[in-house]
């Protein structure tokens, strides 16, 4: 092969090019020499740090390996190892077939990225920092959203966390979060939970939680022209109920119970109405809750036998005292520059108590008095405190703030 | 006019080799941009930082080569300077000193990085509660367990779930001899978390020192097959701000510690038994 000849013909033909070719030719592959020693695996080195091969050995000899996850400021969402820079929550990870369930994801993206990803399955794109959405699967079902953080052009991070709804199997109900097997007597439970049976020509309404009119059945002795009859032979509810109340009560369809209305009315034992205007009267120390129209106990208890009485397992009727704080001092506020100030405190009922300041000062113990180091500018002064195993009270949080003498040049 | 048009409308053609290399030349420039992506990124950081530096850029940047990210942004020292750039021209940012006394902990520096947290904690409080966690990370691997536990345990009540700060809490507890207590915290995180590795180990640990040898051999058992299947991924996910490139010796190590606990347990329940 004569390759000048080829040359020659090839230069022959490409006159007119918009670039010379030779030029083009040598450029590309000029970039493609660059590009490969770009792409050689880069030297830099694994940097190891303090936690790399950090153990700690227990007085028994063995050894334990602590972790870091909540490290970062956006830590949350991220400390499930099967949950990487996202949290996928369901409303109801435990349901019945084809009952429809809410989606909602967030994914941690602190410097605004570009989201790309997607929910699975059922594909669906997903580029937005939190959304939520509708499924309704008919089994066992794990649902997986996983994607890319983009900068510009390039790829800086992925996401990827799951989520499981399960799905009872056929004839099972949800009954507090778990498949629950039938009644007593061997039918499924109604889907509020209840195994209350009604008898033909009624059934068994969920909404209302009480036996409800269907078709079929004798006229009303009034001679109307409904086909269900409650058994007392008087009309049936509108909402389809028989429930009866007493004067001056009258039967509210929407709230499904009896409730005194109108000016002058009081309940039975002669004492005002809830707010919803029922009746309904609680146990001593339980309140109604006009929302739930029903009587709620302290937490840790329940209602049984008219009364509320404690729950050990829920954490009922344990007292434990709140922190108090009994003394909280930073004195003097104002300092001249290169002065200490004095802290104090003493906070009852707590685990422990850090007070830490801005420039360093560090103090351990639930009551203390010390003196500062030198101040040379604002200085913030926090007591944190832990409140007592078991107790509800929040942490306690104070802060105080030092300040020095401004100088005044003449 | 004819032939003026047949000229006019030939030369507009462009020859087909023509079009093959303005591929190629595009193309190569496509695959150099690409290949050379992190080199152009920083110096689009470097152009932009100078000519518009401000602390909310600063510590941006700081955070891109500081975040759980792709192993070509790590940069730790790249981070402290963006970060303490943002940390002098807007001292009140929320996880500014926060994120500075992490970097001198995993560089060793216990001492500064207390410091830093101390500085951390007294300006923004409960605002950025996993503060009270690095503190209590810090003064663990200083050896002040108690005060350790304080902050693990202040830290747990904003994350009550957060296996990490349980398993933590536990390491703790363990050294300052309350070993009845670690168990406790340990076997209420692994209902949340049944499979986590570490929780196994610590719980194993806990439990053999108070005697339930039978119960360490099932936990450590259970250790032994979760860490089994660890990868690198996780170990960074579980240790964020690490270079991800160190994650193997980091899973190696781990693997070692619960490999090591494993045959103890094994050669004293054979003991026990």
């Amino acid at each position: 092969m004569n390759f000048s000849r080829l040359w020659r013909r090839f230069k022959a033909r490409s006159k007119g090019a918009l670039i010379p070719h030779g030029s083009a030719i040598a450029v590309s592959a000029i970039l493609i020499l660059v590009a490969f020693a770009a792409a050689q695996p880069h030297s830099r080195g694994a940097v190891a740090s303090a936690e790399t091969r950090f153990v700690e050995h227990g007085n028994s000899g063995l050894q334990i390996v602590p972790a870091s996850c909540p490290s970062s400021p956006h830590y949350v969402g991220e400390c499930n190892p099967s949950d990487r820079g996202c949290s996928l929550s369901v409303g109801q990870s435990v349901t019945t077939a084809g009952t429809a369930n809410t989606i909602s994801w967030n994914i941690a993206n602190p410097l605004g990225y570009t989201i790309s990803g997607s929910l699975n399955p059922g594909g669906v794109l997903v580029s937005s920092q939190s959304g939520q959405m509708t499924v309704a699967p008919t089994q066992t079902t794990t649902y997986t959203l996983s994607g890319t953080l983009v900068f510009w052009i390039f790829t800086q991070g992925t996401f990827s966390c799951q989520n499981t709804i399960t799905i009872c199997a056929a004839g099972q109900v949800v009954q507090n979060g778990q498949c629950v097997t039938a009644c007593g007597d061997g039918l499924a439970k109604n889907s509020d939970g209840t195994c209350t049976r009604c008898t033909s020509p009624f059934t068994y309404d969920n909404t209302v939680h009480a036996c409800t009119c269907t078709s079929g059945g004798s006229l009303f002795a009034d001679g109307s022209g409904k086909t269900c009859s409650c058994p007392d032979g008087l009309a049936i509810n509108s909402d389809n109920t028989c429930t009866r109340c007493v004067a001056p009560q009258t039967y509210n369809a929407a709230t499904h119970a009896c409730v005194c209305s109108g000016t002058g009315c009081s309940c039975p034992d002669s004492q005002p109405p809830n707010s919803d205007g029922s009746c309904t009267r609680c146990p001593v120390n339980a309140t109604y809750n006009s929302s739930t129209h029903a009587c709620q106990c302290p937490t840790g208890q329940f209602i049984q036998g008219g009364q509320c009485v404690c729950d050990p397992s829920a954490g009922g009727c344990v007292t434990i005292p709140a922190p108090s704080v009994t003394q909280w001092q930073v004195r003097p506020l104002l300092v001249r520059s290169g002065s200490t100030t004095n802290v104090s405190w003493n906070v009852a009922n707590v685990q422990s108590c850090t007070v830490t300041g801005s420039n360093g000062d560090y103090w351990t113990g639930s009551s203390g008095a010390k003196v500062s180091s030198p101040i040379t500018q604002q200085t913030i002064y926090r007591l944190s405190c832990t409140p007592l195993t078991g107790s509800s009270a929040a942490a306690v949080n104070q802060s105080a703030v030092v300040n020095i003498v401004p100088i005044f040049n003449e | 006019m004819t032939r003026m048009l047949g000229r006019t409308k030939k030369s507009a053609r462009i020859p087909l080799r023509v079009s093959l290399l303005w591929i190629l030349l595009l193309s190569t420039c496509a695959l150099v941009v690409w290949t050379l992506r992190e080199p152009l990124i920083l110096a689009y950081e470097d152009v932009s930082f100078a000519l518009a530096p401000s602390a909310e850029r600063a510590y941006q940047y700081g955070e891109r080569h500081f975040g759980e990210s792709e192993d070509s942004n790590y940069d730790i020292d790249r981070a402290k300077y963006f970060l303490s750039w943002a940390a002098q021209k807007d001292p009140d940012a929320l996880y500014v000193y926060h994120e500075l006394a992490r970097i001198e902990f995993l560089q060793g520096n216990f001492t500064e990085a207390l410091r830093l947290i101390n500085i951390q904690i007294a300006r923004h409080g409960t605002d950025t509660p996993n503060s009270f966690y690095i503190r209590g990370l810090i003064e663990g691997y200083v050896g002040m367990y108690e005060e350790s536990a304080a902050d693990y345990k202040y830290f747990l009540q904003f994350d009550p779930h957060n296996w990490a700060a349980a398993n933590d809490c536990a390491w703790v507890l363990l050294k300052a001899g309350k070993v009845q207590e670690a168990a406790d915290i340990t076997s209420k995180a692994l209902l949340d978390d049944p499979n986590n590795p570490w929780l196994l180990n610590t719980n194993a640990t806990a439990l053999y020192e108070i005697g339930k040898v039978s119960l360490a051999k099932e936990r450590i058992t259970h250790a032994q097959n979760a860490v089994t299947t660890l990868t690198d991924a996780e170990w960074s996910h579980a240790y964020p701000g690490n270079d991800p490139l160190i994650a193997p010796q980091g899973v190696a190590a781990f693997k070692e510690a619960v490999q090591s606990n494993y045959a103890h347990i094994l050669s004293a329940s054979a003991t026990h038994e």
